[in-house]
């Protein structure tokens, strides 16, 4: 009966949240809704077989290695080494971050620091759930910044190619 | 029935499931943190680097496993929630913030560096997700490639080392 209901009210809220074009809403939706009936003991869920979050793993998994390719055997030397540091300075600055969140709020320093990567919202919640952490509070700032960042990021791009265009026409006339 | 089937095997599906299943239930046995995922993508990504060329999942199957972890996450959710958001919204900010600022400063290390371009450098940097990137690289005349070949080194590299290495710590 539980599966059932979780099933129904994931679902559903995911569907709806879709449809409203909410930013990742096929995930918001049901953390919200299920968290909200959950909170409010509208529906009581004791619990999910674990071979439920083993399967949602298992397919977390999947999308991110099917995204690989031959292609990655004929990437350079300097494109590996660049999109290395990519990788390298989030892992640094989801360490320095978090040490920064614990600091302002008081969390717990490693439910900060995975609340700090950027990035794999799905992927943090499901280590911050194994682990045994404050999944709650790892949502709320993964979602805050989720949102933020998506508002305000075209601002950034379309800025900077304004800044291009202006020094190429600039470059152009002199 | 049988179309059904036919699709799977044209998609791969059929040789990405087995070793996917194989690798969670290795990452699971050895007691690996996250282990599910993990051994599933290790496995399929190693496949598909070898030649595999399976097919990316549909956005439907993604959204439908997104709708599943999201209903789990809410299943831990209290009546506290309310005050949480109330008191993390400064502290979520600030961290969009300097995450915002530690993503020009590393577009601009790759730029002088790596003689990046200004736009792809920052599609590739700014931790966001990887569709809604793409469309705004994709909008902009970055390339769209290399954008996605940062995102995927980044999720990577996070999902594979930040397990191991906050249990390590933690413990």
């Amino acid at each position: 009966m539980d599966l059932i209901q979780f099933f129904i009210l994931s679902l559903i809220s995911g569907f709806i949240a879709v449809k409203l074009n909410i930013p990742a809403g096929a995930m918001i939706g049901p953390m919200v809704v299920v968290g909200v009936f959950q909170a409010a003991e509208w529906v009581v869920i004791e619990s999910v077989p674990q071979i439920i979050r083993w399967g949602a793993q298992s397919m977390l998994g999947i999308f991110i290695g099917l995204q690989f390719s031959k292609k990655v055997l004929k990437l350079s030397r300097r494109e590996l080494l660049s999109f290395t540091i990519v990788g390298l300075s989030c892992i640094l600055t989801s360490f320095l971050f978090g040490w920064i969140i614990a600091e302002v709020t008081g969390l717990e320093y490693f439910t900060s620091v995975i609340a700090a990567v950027p990035g794999s919202i799905a992927e943090m919640l499901m280590l911050a759930h194994s682990m045994h952490l404050d999944i709650q509070s790892v949502a709320v700032l993964h979602l805050l910044r989720f949102i933020l960042l998506i508002t305000v990021i075209p601002y950034i791009i379309v800025f900077a190619v304004r800044r291009i265009h202006k020094k190429i026409k600039s470059r152009d006339v002199s | 029935m049988r179309d059904q089937v036919r699709r799977l095997a044209k998609n791969k599906t059929i040789l990405v499931l087995p070793l996917a299943f194989a690798g969670s239930f290795l990452g699971v046995y050895f007691q690996v943190p996250l282990g599910a995922l993990l051994g599933s993508f290790i496995f399929v990504a190693a496949a598909q680097i070898a030649g595999l060329n399976a097919k990316p999942m549909t956005k439907r199957t993604r959204r439908g496993v997104q709708m599943v972890i999201g209903g789990l996450v809410g299943m831990t959710m209290t009546h506290e929630l309310l005050d949480e958001l109330i008191f993390l919204i400064i502290p979520g900010i600030l961290l969009a913030i300097v995450h915002i600022l530690a993503a020009l400063l590393l577009a601009f290390v790759l730029v002088k560096v790596f003689k990046m371009d200004v736009i792809t450098a920052l599609c590739g940097t700014i931790p966001a997700g990887l569709s809604e990137i793409a469309v705004i690289a994709k909008k902009h005349g970055a390339d769209v490639e290399h954008v996605i070949f940062m995102h995927l080194f980044r999720v990577s590299m996070v999902v594979l080392v930040m397990p191991l290495l906050v249990r390590y710590l933690y413990s």
